[in-house]
């Protein structure tokens, strides 16, 4: 079970793209993105994703702020694609907190989940 | 708003004491930029690496809502003003280079729009003053997003009930059967003060009885506040700055004041005109207060302050009677924010639904807006050129759509109004398209 907690704009969108591609292989919870980030970092949760309109700002400001800027990484920009090797390879890497814009929710999360689930098989 | 050199005075030196600020590594505007400063203040990160990132971050916000919302209402914004600045501070590398590079800007915005305009004036359509149909789908719309905030957070037994309380309070302010007659005020205004009062009850009910944990890291968030407040002249002067060019009708605060104050300075009856400042300052203090969680917790954990504060400065701007008095007030507004910063701090931790309130309000906000810009820039397309505007318009708008976005929502529909402008005016000129008599 990888547990994916959810801060930011638009949480509901990402938690039901979260859920619609991990199905019970995941379990996604709605929260602030300070108690998210927290969770994270104690450990009782794995992932953080959160959206704003740059996919930098609100998105991951306070994630950085608590997890650190080298755990955290912007992988879908406003006006800009998610790259699913680029994602890949920042799961692998040991990323743990992922910021997008709004406007790429519906592409990037799943992308997301799935390399986390690969991530977790290994 | 035309040419002047005090305008571009003026302007140079906010964008110059800006790009000073990013320079020091003091305050940033983009909020995705402040939490990555510290990486360069400790020296983990060089300075063309974070200019690199600043640049990603912010190029898409400056050439689409940075540029659509300053043709559109010939103001200036703080997302063409300051992000800019962002990236030219941490870009420069001795502080009189920063200063340069921001005044440049600040000269290259003025002039340049002074030129645009210039020859926008030219065009046989006037689609610029077309896109005045932005401004009242933005005030009705901008005053529902309460509603929507507290759908988001509490559901839609407490929505459904506000909104009706929201509608009823809005006819009553119509017809003039809760206030004194001589009190004018915009509907929207009442709207927005019910809903956001709601907002704050259901926030505060929820949060009553439960307990609340103690912050962690106090000592940290301490050392980094301190580093902010050694900031406080730097940011009472650009603060005093800001206030000015915003109170002389330059410059707007945001997304949801900017066409409203456009329509104000636009229109020809003294008291039209106040209401819609009062009605644009009041959009700007709410919003202000959605973004206050986000900009106190990434101030406290990153000891770098936003270049306009808390943003309340503007409210205070537009309704100071003059230059000078906005001056001073912008001064002691930021101040006073920066010396509340980690009060406020406290009392973000202890309620946390007020927190999660920040997060509907600003998704709220932009729905909202979304929706009011789309209709409204189709309202201005169809003054423009009837309905081949609306299907120049509509291919714009679809085609972004279909290639996944590269203009974000909120800019796409006012530039795909401008371009159908441009696109009408072409086809005049080739006598493929005649406007509607009168």
């Amino acid at each position: 079970m990888i547990r994916i907690v959810i801060g930011g704009l638009q949480k509901d969108l990402i938690k039901k793209k979260v859920d619609e591609t991990g199905g019970d292989r995941v379990e996604a919870v709605i929260t602030s993105d300070f108690e998210g980030a927290k969770k994270v970092k104690a450990g009782q949760a794995d992932y953080y994703l959160g959206a704003c309109n740059s996919g930098g700002g609100a998105a991951l400001s306070v994630a950085i702020g608590i997890l650190g800027y080298n755990r955290c990484a912007t992988v879908a920009k406003a006006g800009g694609r998610p790259n699913p090797q680029e994602i890949e390879k920042l799961v692998q890497e040991g990323k743990i907190a992922f910021g997008m814009s709004v406007e790429a929710i519906e592409m990037t999360v799943p992308i997301l989940v799935q390399s986390f689930l690969r991530h977790s098989d290994q | 708003m035309e040419f002047s050199l005090m305008k571009m005075i003026l302007v140079a030196l906010l964008t110059a004491s800006t790009a000073l600020l990013s320079f020091y590594g003091r305050a940033v505007f983009h909020d995705g930029i402040r939490p990555i400063m510290p990486e360069f203040i400790e020296g983990r990160m060089k300075r063309p690496e974070l200019a690199s990132i600043s640049f990603g971050l912010s190029v898409g916000f400056i050439a689409s809502v940075g540029i659509a919302f300053t043709l559109s209402t010939k103001l200036l914004n703080p997302w063409l003003l300051f992000l800019p600045t962002d990236i030219l501070g941490v870009l420069a590398t001795r502080a009189w280079m920063a200063a340069l590079f921001g005044g440049a800007w600040g000269v290259a915005v003025v002039s340049g729009l002074t030129v645009v305009q210039s020859a926008f004036g030219f065009f046989p359509i006037d689609f610029i003053g077309a896109l005045g149909e932005l401004s009242s789908p933005v005030l009705a719309g901008f005053a529902l997003f309460p509603i929507l905030a507290i759908a988001y957070q509490f559901g839609w037994k407490k929505a459904t009930f506000s909104a009706a309380l929201v509608l009823l309070v809005r006819q009553l302010v119509e017809l003039g059967l809760i206030l004194p007659k001589d009190f004018k005020l915009l509907p929207e205004a009442g709207q927005l003060f019910v809903g956001t009062v709601l907002l704050v009850i259901f926030a505060l009910m929820k949060d009553r009885g439960e307990t609340s944990s103690i912050p962690e890291g106090e000592s940290l968030f301490e050392e980094r506040t301190q580093r902010i407040r050694r900031g406080l002249p730097f940011f009472a002067v650009t603060g005093a700055l800001i206030a000015v060019v915003a109170n002389l009708g330059y410059f707007a605060g945001s997304e949801v004041s900017i066409f409203t104050l456009k329509e104000a300075y636009n229109a020809t009856d003294p008291a039209q005109t106040q209401s819609l400042i009062q009605q644009a300052a009041l959009a700007d203090f709410l919003r202000g207060i959605g973004f206050v969680p986000l900009i106190v917790t990434t101030a406290l954990t990153t000891g770098v302050y936003g270049v306009v504060g808390l943003t309340f400065i503007f409210p205070i701007a537009y309704l100071a009677p003059n230059p000078v008095v906005a001056a001073i007030g912008g001064a002691l507004i930021i101040s006073l924010e920066v010396l509340l910063l980690s009060k406020l701090g406290k009392v973000l931790e202890r309620f946390p639904s007020l927190r999660e309130a920040s997060d509907s309000i600003r998704t709220a906000i932009s729905n909202v807006m979304e929706i009011a810009l789309l209709l409204g820039s189709v309202l201005a397309v169809l003054k423009m050129g009837e309905f081949t505007g609306f299907s120049i318009f509509v291919a714009l708008y679809a085609l972004n759509e279909a290639l996944g976005r590269p203009v974000i929502r909120l800019a796409a529909s006012p530039l795909a109004a401008i371009l159908t402008g441009l696109i009408l005016n072409l086809l005049y000129v080739l006598q493929l398209f005649t406007p509607a008599a009168g």
